[in-house]
């Protein structure tokens, strides 16, 4: 066994994160409005949400993807 | 004042010495004789075998010429070498180097150096004056060439030779004849076995030697992998890690793939896949995503094996 080669190859959104990738390139009000609820219990998204998901969900919505990936454990500014 | 006595000619008529002229002679002359090395025999570039040191007239600035006399007589070595023009008073390094043929030796062959003459080119003329002849008994040897089947000085056979310098291509490039050389300035190999080694300089030692030396795997990591965006936690997901195939032989090849992310680490090792020379291929791992697994970004890491 020799190894020839090693390398970072991808990375994969789940949950909030895989909800929220396409955000800055494709801003959508439906999802901010759907995550809101989501977070008020009154639909059910999948996953967990904080305050700091939502405020980092209006970043990705802007654009400002590093202010988002610091509000969120996403990290849709590097991939 | 001269003690000679005037002398007549035929004709009876006084001849006498007028002016004595003191004359120096050219003092040129050649030291520090040295056989500075072997040459082998079928060789692929020029070696030195035989040094000295032209000293110029201490007044004259002069062109010089060293020849040497070898016996026997060897096809392929310099035997004359010329200095330019050396001003006075100043010492010059000559060598001399040999590019022997393929003489068909048995063995080894010893080559005597027996005269060394200095001449100097006559500014007025232009001729060549020889100045002083040495006599001579300096021995160097033509060893006899290596083959890829029979002993070395220092290697079971050529071939063993070849694979011991190769890189894992079976080839000899730059540092691995860069290794050789330094081998042979230390004394671990000899002229012969550092020349062997030098007509490899670029090549699969294969070409040299058939069937002498198989190559290594060799494989990359390339980037056309097939990845998911997106998962969802409690559901699987399969993850193609692009594989190409550098080295010179089809072979197995089997990825370590690490997945990272938020309070999450676990690494998936593939099956092994065959892949053909130069061809790329996708090798895939099935990640399980655990129900709890926390939202986030995971970073996939591979390492590649062969």
């Amino acid at each position: 066994m020799a190894k020839q080669d090693e390398k970072t190859i991808g990375k994969v959104h789940t949950g909030f994160c895989s909800y929220v990738q396409d955000l800055p390139s494709h801003p959508n009000s439906e999802k901010l409005k759907d995550l809101i609820l989501a977070y008020n219990g009154i639909i059910d998204l999948g996953f967990d949400l904080t305050k700091d998901y939502i405020k980092g969900a209006v970043e990705y919505y802007k654009g400002n993807v590093r202010e988002g990936d610091k509000l969120t454990p996403c990290a849709l500014g590097d991939s | 004042m001269s003690d000679r006595s005037n002398a007549k000619d035929k004709e009876g008529k006084l001849i006498g010495a007028i002016k004595e002229i003191t004359v120096t002679g050219v003092d040129a002359k050649i030291t520090d004789f040295a056989v500075v090395g072997n040459v082998p025999e079928a060789s692929s570039a020029h070696y030195a075998f035989y040094k000295c040191k032209v000293h110029a007239d201490s007044s004259l600035d002069l062109e010089y010429r060293v020849r040497i006399h070898l016996k026997p007589s060897l096809s392929g070595a310099e035997t004359t070498k010329t200095t330019g023009k050396m001003m006075h008073g100043t010492t010059k390094d000559i060598y001399f180097s040999a590019k022997p043929p393929d003489l068909g030796l048995k063995g080894d062959a010893s080559y005597a150096i027996d005269y060394v003459y200095l001449d100097a080119k006559d500014p007025r003329t232009g001729a060549w004056v020889n100045l002083r002849t040495y006599s001579r008994l300096d021995v160097f040897k033509v060893e006899k060439k290596i083959t890829c089947g029979a002993r070395t000085p220092h290697y079971s056979n050529g071939c063993e030779l070849l694979k011991h310098y190769a890189n894992d291509q079976c080839e000899i490039h730059l540092a691995e004849h860069s290794k050789a050389s330094a081998d042979y300035g230390a004394g671990k190999i000899t002229v012969a076995e550092f020349d062997f080694i030098a007509k490899a300089y670029g090549k699969d030692i294969n070409t040299i030697c058939a069937n002498c030396c198989t190559p290594a795997p060799k494989g990359r990591i390339c980037e056309e992998h097939d990845i998911p965006s997106s998962a969802k936690a409690g559901t699987s997901i399969n993850i193609g890690v692009c594989v190409e195939n550098t080295g010179k032989i089809k072979a197995n090849y089997w990825v370590d793939v690490k997945i990272s992310g938020p309070d999450y680490s676990t690494t998936l090792t593939s099956a092994k896949k065959s892949i053909d020379v130069g061809k790329k291929d996708k090798i895939y791992v099935r990640w399980d995503l655990p129900l709890n697994l926390k939202s986030g970004t995971y970073t996939i890491d591979a390492v590649l094996y062969a």
